[in-house]
């Protein structure tokens, strides 16, 4: 007799572990479902804090992955805008459309996504805390409110440019716009991954004088000077915060960039209470730095994923220096029509940051280059066609 | 600052109405018809306490909870997001169902009982059990604290 096999999918394993799992194929559970073959799908920072266990709720067996990109292979009777086979990027945010939130635009605070916890909305592959969706690292994906969510990807646009509008570039893009950027100002961004590449590129969209790209990886610190412009900064040769006000007057920068999240080094506390035991939700280093190395009265925009639990942050330093915190998951959907036309016009092309294609049974060996930062790695994805078994004959 | 113009787009979202974040959704929107009947649950759900907030409409079903680390999670989901008791059950629930579900996580475990039962094996061998250590005389520095304390003793 032969059956369809059962899909495979990077599943979630304990900390540290990832594993390749055979699951069943997603089914619609609603009218407004659809289900989307992966055709890529990516592989970010984030996955790295759920792989690592610092996301509470996170349980064995979950499909990690939340930057979806895909062909629409079945529709529910309430998804009339999507077509079966049409090409589709998935905004890593669940939203139904119609609540107040969603109404604004605010789509990463659409309040009917999320059963589990009311500090977040529905997120694929993003822990139960984010409502327990299955990810995109798998052959097939449920899309909840496809009506709402997925965005027609245009023909002229490449898999890769689509996965990188599902995340990284719109959340790097925030970043930026968070900072309130009026022109000649100055610019830290502390993280020089895809986000925080990304955020120095939409610096300079905005108007921003001076960028420095604060990282203590000698290659990404290349690719912040080569391919976004900024002056690299590395924390382990200088002291970053009396660097940076040397040149800037003694100040120190107009607005800062946290994007780097809870696993930031530099402290030995940090880590081993946040990282190694996990005693509090991560480590804060980098944020705290930012505090310091922001002038009075500047701004600091934090795109750095934590989980929900308490924190070892210098918030006294941020209220003694009168500055604008500024943070939030992307609402990606609302920048999708000017990053669609950044990316047509060259001005923000992510493409040459995608380093690493694998398909879904390298996963293992895919978290350990992008989480260990081997291979100069800066950006993997997964190409799950690529690897794709079709039927298995059983007796 | 290092010279790189080339890498640099221009200013052209200098102007703040030119930057998506000040647009409320373009669209799609919903259709006036689509329905927000609630998901059928084929598995169990948790939904935290908050309140004045129904169940919403649509729900993830990955992973379901089961064995110890779901009763450990059910505990959880009674207390509200906002108390440090719900986060605290969910790490300890995130451990035990690393342990008793995960591959890797329960050859840890196997790992370290075999450890445990070498070093109390070890331990036996070098006669530091309870019972050994109550019958035979103390040895070296426990003996002189033993002797030091009844001669203190004796005194009073």
């Amino acid at each position: 007799m032969h059956t369809v096999s059962p899909m495979q999918a990077l599943t979630y394993d304990g900390p540290w572990h990832v594993v390749l799992r055979d699951k069943p194929l997603p089914t619609l559970e609603h009218p407004r479902d659809a289900l989307v073959r992966v055709t890529c799908a990516g592989l970010c920072g984030a996955d790295l804090h759920l792989a690592h266990g610092l996301v509470p709720d996170t349980r064995v067996g979950a499909t990690l992955g939340h930057e979806i990109v895909g062909r629409v292979e079945q529709v529910g009777p309430d998804v009339p805008n999507l077509q079966p086979g049409q090409r589709v990027l998935v905004p890593f945010n669940i939203a139904c459309g119609r609540c107040p939130y969603c109404e604004r635009g605010l789509t990463a605070c659409c309040e009917n996504s999320n059963p589990e916890s009311d500090v977040a909305c529905g997120v694929y592959g993003f822990s139960h805390t984010t409502g327990g969706y299955a990810g995109g690292q798998a052959e097939v994906v449920r899309v909840p409110f496809a009506d709402v969510g997925p965005e027609p990807v245009p023909d002229d646009l490449s898999d890769v440019q689509a996965m990188f509008l599902t995340d990284a570039l719109p959340t790097g893009y925030q970043a930026a716009e968070m900072c309130h950027l009026r022109g000649g100002e100055s610019v830290a961004v502390f993280g020089a991954g895809p986000v925080g590449l990304l955020a120095m590129k939409s610096a300079w969209l905005m108007g921003a004088e001076q960028v420095f790209a604060v990282e203590p990886v000698r290659y990404r610190r290349d690719v912040a000077r080569d391919w976004a412009g900024a002056e690299p900064l590395d924390p382990s040769e200088v002291d970053v915060i009396s660097t940076l006000k040397e040149l800037t007057n003694g100040r120190g920068v107009d607005a800062s960039i946290e994007a780097v999240g809870c696993e930031a080094a530099g402290s030995v506390m940090q880590r081993w209470l946040g990282v190694k035991a996990k005693l509090v939700g991560g480590s804060a280093h980098a944020l705290n730095q930012a505090f310091h190395a922001t002038r009075k009265g500047g701004a600091i925009s934090l795109v750095g994923v934590f989980g929900p639990p308490w924190n070892l942050v210098d918030i006294g330093t941020a209220m003694n220096k009168c500055q604008t915190i500024r943070t939030g998951q992307c609402s990606v959907k609302r920048y999708l029509p000017r990053l669609i036309e950044h990316v047509r016009e060259g001005r923000l092309d992510p493409t040459p940051l995608l380093t690493h294609r694998f398909t879904l049974a390298q996963g293992e060996e895919a978290y350990e280059v992008f989480g260990k930062k081997q291979e100069r790695c800066i950006k993997a994805a997964f190409f799950p066609q690529a690897g794709r078994r079709t039927e298995v004959a059983h007796a | 600052m290092r010279d790189a113009p080339h890498v640099r787009p221009e200013p052209v979202d200098l102007a703040r109405e030119r930057r998506p974040g000040q647009h409320p959704l373009g669209g799609p929107l919903p259709a006036p018809s689509a329905a927000i009947v609630p998901q059928h649950a084929s598995v169990r759900v948790f939904m935290h306490g908050r309140p004045g907030k129904q169940f919403p409409p649509l729900f993830g079903t990955d992973a379901p909870p089961r064995g110890l680390s779901g009763r450990l999670r059910k505990l959880a989901y009674r207390a509200p997001d906002h108390r440090a008791a719900h986060w605290l059950a969910l790490m300890v629930a995130d451990r035990v169902d690393a342990l008793e579900h995960g591959r890797t996580g329960r050859r840890a475990a196997v790992l370290g009982v075999l450890l445990l039962a070498a070093a109390v094996r070890l331990l036996r061998a070098k006669g530091f059990n309870s019972r050994t250590a109550s019958t035979r005389p103390p040895r070296g520095r426990a003996r002189r604290t033993r002797r030091a304390w009844r001669a203190t003793a004796s005194t009073w």
